[in-house]
């Protein structure tokens, strides 16, 4: 996290959410499952911008949008108007890029909502300024580096499928919190079924940074939300550095560099007027009704905010469990379905929040990519709870369960991680450190630190699968027999 | 007749279409530009102070499809007319 005072950083976001559940694109019916496809084979005249060829709206995407305006309180636009976007590039065919725009005549999809997230420092409100739907460009594959590369290859599988702009005030004022915010709002789109995280480069992000009144700068090309953290706290101390030496900051366009981890300056390319931004003619104003609206709303799927307030009252967590759960969908439906096989829900929202998550985060992984499955989670809890694992094993083998996707009675088995609660064997591990701390047991008539350190040693023999409370026991009995012998 | 468009805003307009065009032609370009915009102007003289903006000539809207999927073209036919490819992508000028 990014220690700073709360004036000096500000930071707005352009969020890029492809609308990956619509089978097909924006603007034709070609499919909109491209990805791990052969170069162009999900293309055609209207995707191609060939000649003669008409777009035609896909009415679900307008759906999906919607949706997306009302879950983030936007006020709705009665018509949906559509705009081109004029550059030449060849990741759109057409040499222009069929979006909506906000001026000369032109109203996004939705406007002005907001989005409340929590942070360290209590809740905050961030602004929506707009949304509003575009075509996806093509991906354009480089030999090499783009900079060493001699010519572009383009695969156009990717153009035209439904992205949903999503751009907020300049609200952020850290890395941190830009985090927090792009997490809810992937849960949020989650939860509606309008968009899948979890595939690649389905969220995509441009950042507007300003340090202590300089100028701003935009960094674009970021490809997931992960990185998003990272590129702001590079663009901040890349920042604070030249205003130190006292360069000032100039408006620019920077590009994220995902290999290197650094912002790279781009050659000033076209200003907003040279996008000459006109009505797209070949599509007509679609007027969204009063009723349209309310078929929306009577549809909306429960929201993280409300599904938060029902796994409090449904299971009785706490309001900071219910809270770390939603942020993500995936994480929530776990938990829901753990639920069905077990049913003390405070023990598996703490393995989850605490052993599962830690994890995960270590291993850089999200819940969907792991092997966990909830049958397995409760399956390792049941070991636990029948006494054949203690819980500081459970905590290791975890990490191996969301590795391999093993069944953690095997790995138990195998690994003879099963814990020793027989006091025969014990007093025989028991026995042996008694043999080989002599003055250790001396110290441990009088000292409960000794004590302790007696049973980690005996802990330490048996790889930690002495039963805690048995051994316990066991040691202070024994030392009580020393103790009356001596007298 | 005034000039409207400046043979800079002609060399704008062509760095924006990545077309590098000899001095002859910026000299006809901008003579051109500015011929179509003034034949345009014509339209300044009616009086559209009562007319409300409208974006759309045509009297239909609200024309959209179904989110069904149908068969793309077949990548040959896709590249058929592709000036230049390599296997099965475009090929294409690299662009900074
Ligand atoms: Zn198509």
């Amino acid at each position: 996290m990014i220690n700073l005072s709360e004036s000096e950083l500000i930071i707005g976001l352009e969020c890029h959410v492809q609308l990956s559940t619509l089978k097909t694109k924006l603007f034709c019916s070609c499919s909109a499952d491209y990805r791990e496809l052969e170069p162009n084979t999900v293309v055609c005249p209207t995707c191609l911008g060939l000649p003669g060829s008409l777009p035609v709206v896909n009415k679900e995407a307008i759906n999906l949008g919607l949706k997306v305006a009302k879950a983030l309180n936007c006020e709705i636009s009665d018509k949906i108007i559509f705009f081109r976007k004029n550059y030449y590039y060849p990741d759109m065919p057409k040499n222009f890029q069929i979006s909506q725009y906000d001026r000369v005549g032109g109203i996004p999809l939705g406007r002005d909502g907001y989005v409340n997230i929590k942070t360290d420092a209590g809740e905050r409100t961030v602004r929506i300024r707009r949304i509003h739907l575009e075509e996806d460009p093509a991906r354009i594959v480089y030999l090499g580096s783009i900079s060493t590369s001699p010519y572009s290859l383009i695969d156009y599988n990717r153009a035209g499928v439904a992205l949903l702009e999503i751009v907020t005030e300049p609200d952020l004022t850290s890395d941190e919190e830009a985090h927090i915010f792009l997490k809810k709002l992937r849960s949020i789109v989650e939860h509606l079924g309008v968009s899948d995280g979890g595939l690649q480069g389905s969220m995509r992000c441009d950042v507007n940074i300003s340090l202590s009144g300089g100028k701003r700068v935009e960094i674009k090309n970021i490809s997931s939300f992960k990185e998003v953290k990272k590129a702001i706290k590079y663009e901040f101390l890349r920042q604070k550095q030249l205003i130190k030496r006292g360069v000032i900051i100039e408006q620019e366009t920077r590009h994220w560099d995902e290999v290197r981890k650094t912002t790279v300056s781009m050659r000033s390319k076209e200003t907003e007027q040279d996008y000459r931004y006109f009505p797209e003619p070949d599509l007509v104003p679609i007027h969204i009704s009063g009723e349209w609206i309310n078929k929306i709303l009577a549809n909306l799927p429960e929201l993280p905010e409300a599904r938060k307030t029902r796994l409090m009252t449904q299971y009785g967590l706490p309001t900071h469990d219910a809270e770390v759960l939603t942020t993500s969908k995936a994480l929530a439906d776990f938990f829901e379905k753990a639920a069905e096989l077990y049913k003390n829900y405070k023990n598996i929202s703490n393995w989850l929040m605490g052993d599962v998550l830690r994890n995960l985060n270590e291993l850089d992984i999200e819940i969907s990519e792991s092997k966990i499955t909830p049958e397995l989670l409760v399956s390792m809890l049941k070991l636990i709870d029948e006494g054949v694992i203690s819980g500081k094993l459970g905590k290791i083998i975890i990490r191996e369960v969301i590795q391999t996707g093993r069944d953690p009675r095997i790995l138990v088995e195998e690994k003879k991680l099963i814990k020793i609660s027989s006091e025969e064997s014990l007093n025989l591990y028991i026995t042996q450190v008694f043999q080989e701390y002599p003055g250790a047991v001396k110290d441990a008539l009088k000292d409960e630190k000794a004590i302790h350190y007696l049973i980690g040693q005996v802990m330490k023999k048996t790889a930690g699968r002495a039963d805690p409370d048995i051994l316990n026991k066991l040691v202070r009995k024994k030392l009580a027999e020393i103790s009356s012998s001596v007298q | 007749m005034s000039e409207l468009i400046s043979r800079d805003v002609v060399l704008h307009v062509a760095w924006l279409a990545r077309l590098f065009l000899t001095d002859e032609q910026i000299e006809a370009m901008t003579k051109q530009f500015n011929e179509i915009l003034s034949y345009f102007r014509k339209l300044d003289r009616v009086d559209t102070s009562n007319v409300p903006l409208e974006l759309y000539v045509t009297p239909l809207k609200d024309i959209t499809r179904e989110d069904i999927v149908e068969a793309s073209l077949n990548p040959d036919e896709a590249l058929k007319n592709a000036p230049k490819r390599e296997g099965k992508y475009f090929k294409a000028p690299k662009m900074m």
